[in-house]
């Protein structure tokens, strides 16, 4: 990764930092999605610098290797309306000399049992019943990771995207990047600083 | 004499002090309300307007009291305020403010004036209530354009519907006379007992646990009417002197607890004369007590 | 430091800015102004997350920690949201601007009730309220009060008339003013903000607002009415009870208050980026809320009391912004009397 933007949330009293979360996430959900359109390809991946056990902090850090990219994604046109409670930086370079690596990937939850069960039982040929039964003893776990409430696009389904981050000991392979709509990838390092 | 009313209609009050004595939550107090009546003849005679309001009566249009009650809940809390934080950034202490949102009709007994005079009075109070007043402690949004009448037939059905809050310390004496304590005695009259008794009880069907009640409700005898506990004025419990920090350095000062006594809310169209709805002030300084009330004899003039 | 005679035990302000209950009500844009309908709260059932801070005994067990953590947690919340046809939300309501300010409304000490009326004047005479009216004019323009509403929404309309006085009516598009500063210079808002300065500047005038407020904020999208604080709810299990006036949903008039006095840019950490918190309510201590934080401490003499009192018995105040930081404190209004201990 070559450059970046921050974009800071700017939390005030009744407008606090986890509802400008949604509201934010929403339309870079958006933009992401549109450049994936564009080019087949999405390679802006998303950072989270305040990354804590119990939430995200207020920086969003989107980061590509060709600050085309980054330009190509129009921030300030996706975030319009927004401008009074987000601040969108310049693009920067990344500094030359990182120390540590990251990774943030979306993380699901595995407390529908149904849901499971119809997976596995598409996975193995077999009927949703005997299905249901390998799965009665289910203990629902229930994620702790940090999370942004979201809205999906097709309807008013709300549903938790929930992000989680592990360290890497140093920064993998860029070319070949793609990292969707929600700039997330499993398996990509990314320098933090 | 003859009196003509001053009626100043439909006054929206915002966020009025509720807790009308140290133990009722309700209807603002009978001295909020003089009390607002005799400051704004006040402020009218600081800008020379002749005026002198003798006799406050008040009819109540809406009353929303800021409380909650959730599902299943037996008694209703407050609704609070929050309150700015201290210098630390930390949160006060919660001070337990009981308001409500109350829409009010006032009638106000003034001596007869002229046409002129009559203009000039209602312009002041139209300006003084927009621009100046309070009422019991609570913000005044809007009220309708106030007039001058001097029949109570020509004027009560503009106060409906509604209900005058009007005296009912008879049912407090009538009771106290038959050797009750006074908070019993105003208890008694507003509580409402819940009776059951199994239904269809006989031989053959023994009453058990499984048996089926009737409940009922039923309030003492004479309670009749819409009754409320209603705060009318101060008793004083110590003489007349200087206290640190008072309010006025000019006036004397001496502490004092409140009065309250039965209130029965009432259509106007079950009142006769403007005297039934009225309230005077009254000062009885061998008694110590300092009291809104209704003339004993309302039977007109 | 003030002397013994000189000292009001008993002084307090009634606040000048008086604004209504603001009304909420569902629209599409295009009829904003003809057809509206008042917006209800519904209840629903949500499960919650345990993100509380939990008991030490609780946190430094894993065993306990996932426990507590696992729990279904299920609720009762208000919400509140636009039909499904709906797209804008419209938000009613009424402010009076009052003058007088001069006059305090309970003062136990002549000499002070002088000079303070005395550095009152002076104010007056060289300002006339136009910083701070200006500031006001400008948070009903830029629709601060929407609060979450304003979040996002796509359009948004103001419309003030005056219905005292000369009969006017301004039009803006808040989506042009930010709530971050108050450097915009429009026409429309100055001349509202003549007409409030004028009042506040009186004697005993006073100016009365009407404020439609229209935000166009998609379809069928949730609304923010007040939420109302209730301490000791009883065991019903409704966690978040919101405002409601005559079944209507409906924003707290303090709520609205405190968005129209979020005019503080004067606090010391205002102009510093990683500290700042923007603009802050007008408060004696600067005090935000959901920061848990005090912008303004006696430590550094920039509180209000700091201020005032100085500033009351004659005093000059070294910067004209820490005036218009003392005179919008009296204008919020409040208890604040001494003590002469």
């Amino acid at each position: 990764m070559k450059v970046y933007i921050d974009l800071t949330l700017l939390p005030s009293d009744d407008i606090g930092q986890n509802f400008l979360w949604q509201k934010m996430f929403q339309q870079i959900h958006l933009a992401l999605a549109e450049l994936n359109n564009a080019k087949g390809v999405q390679p802006v991946a998303l950072a989270f610098p305040g990354y804590r056990v119990h939430g995200l902090g207020n920086k969003l850090r989107l980061m590509a290797i060709d600050s085309a990219d980054l330009h190509a994604l129009d921030l300030s046109q996706w975030l319009d309306r927004l401008m009074d409670y987000v601040h969108i930086s310049s693009v920067r370079d990344v500094p030359e000399k990182v120390e540590k690596y990251v990774c943030y990937s979306r993380q699901r939850s595995k407390t529908g049992v149904e849901r499971l069960a119809r997976r596995y039982a598409k996975r193995h040929n077999i009927e949703l019943e005997q299905a249901m039964a390998h799965y009665q003893d289910f203990q629902p776990k229930y994620l702790k990771a940090p999370f942004i409430q979201m809205q999906s696009l097709s309807g008013d389904q709300q549903f938790r995207l929930f992000i989680e981050r592990t360290w890497c000991a140093e920064a993998s392979a860029e070319a070949t990047a793609d990292f969707g709509s929600y700039g997330l990838g499993k398996n990509t390092a990314l320098p933090h600083f | 004499m003859s009196s003509d009313y001053l009626v100043i209609p439909r006054i929206k009050v915002h966020n009025a002090n509720a807790l009308s004595s140290p133990f009722t939550v309700g209807f603002p107090a009978m001295t909020a309300w003089l009390g607002a009546v005799h400051a704004l003849q006040r402020k009218l005679n600081q800008q020379s307007i002749t005026a002198e309001f003798s006799a406050v009566g008040v009819v109540s249009h809406a009353f929303d009291l800021q409380t909650y009650q959730g599902a299943g809940d037996f008694v209703h809390s407050i609704i609070g305020t929050a309150n700015p934080l201290d210098k630390n950034g930390n949160r006060p202490a919660f001070i337990e403010e009981a308001r409500c949102h109350l829409t009010v009709s006032l009638v106000i007994e003034i001596s007869a004036m002229t046409g002129e005079q009559q203009n000039q009075l209602i312009e002041g109070v139209q300006h003084l209530l927009n621009a100046r007043m309070k009422i019991a402690g609570g913000d005044i949004l809007q009220f309708q354009t106030p007039f001058i009448a001097n029949d109570f037939t020509q004027f009560r059905n503009q106060l409906m519907p509604g209900y005058a809050i009007v005296e009912r310390r008879d049912l407090m004496v009538e009771a106290m006379e038959q050797g009750e304590d006074a908070l019993d005695a105003l208890i008694g009259y507003l509580q409402v007992e819940n009776h059951c008794q199994p239904a269809e009880v006989d031989d053959q069907n023994p009453p058990d646990e499984k048996a089926k009640v009737i409940w009922s409700r039923q309030r003492k005898e004479n309670a009749k009417g819409w009754l409320v506990p209603i705060a009318t004025g101060f008793h004083a419990i110590s003489p007349l002197g200087q206290a640190k920090n008072q309010r006025d350095t000019d006036a004397p000062h001496r502490f004092a607890e409140s009065l309250v006594t039965l209130g029965e809310f009432k259509m106007p169209y079950q009142l006769e004369q403007a005297s039934d709805l009225l309230w005077y002030y009254e000062t009885d300084l061998t008694n110590n007590v300092y009291l809104c009330q209704q003339a004993p004899e309302a039977d007109g003039f | 430091m003030a002397k013994k005679e000189n000292i009001a035990s008993v002084l307090a302000f009634e606040k000048k800015l008086v604004p209504s209950d603001g009304y909420m009500y569902g629209t599409c844009w295009d009829v904003r102004a003809e057809q509206t309908t008042p917006l209800k709260l519904q209840e629903k059932s949500v499960r919650g997350t345990i993100s509380n801070r939990q008991k030490p005994a609780v946190q430094k067990d894993p065993a306990k920690l996932n426990a507590e953590v696992e729990k279904a947690n299920l609720q009762t919340v208000d919400a509140c949201s636009l039909a499904p046809e709906q797209d804008t939300l419209k938000l009613h309501f009424t402010l009076k601007v009052l003058g007088g300010i001069c006059q305090p409304s309970a003062c136990n000490n002549a000499a002070f009730k002088q000079s303070y009326a005395k550095a009152a004047r002076t104010y007056i005479e060289k300002e006339a309220f136009g910083e701070l009216a200006r500031r006001y004019a400008l948070n009903l323009a830029n629709a601060r009060y929407l609060w979450r509403n304003r979040v996002g929404a796509e359009k948004i309309e103001v419309v003030v008339n005056a219905l005292n006085g000369e009969k006017k009516q301004w039009k803006f598009d808040a989506t042009e003013f930010t709530t971050r500063h108050f450097d915009a210079d429009d026409n429309q808002v100055n001349d509202l903000a003549a007409h409030m300065a004028k009042a506040l500047a009186s004697d005993d005038d006073f100016l009365m607002l009407d404020i439609c407020c229209y935000a166009k904020v998609g379809k069928a999208q949730e609304v923010y009415p007040s939420e109302e604080l209730v301490l000791d709810k009883g065991k019903g299990s409704k966690s978040k009870v919101l405002y409601s006036v005559e079944n209507m949903a409906a924003m707290h008039s303090q709520k609205l208050g405190n968005a129209l006095r979020t005019i503080d840019t004067w606090y010391p950490e205002f102009t510093d980026v990683e500290q700042s918190a923007g603009p802050i309510a007008i408060e004696p201590f600067g005090a935000v809320t959901n920061l848990g934080r005090a912008f303004r401490t006696p430590k550094e003499k920039q509180d209000f009391y700091s201020l005032f009192d100085n500033w009351a018995r004659g005093e000059q105040l070294s910067r004209t912004e820490d005036e218009h930081y003392v005179m919008a404190v009296l204008v919020r209004g409040g208890v604040f009397g001494e003590s002469d201990k």
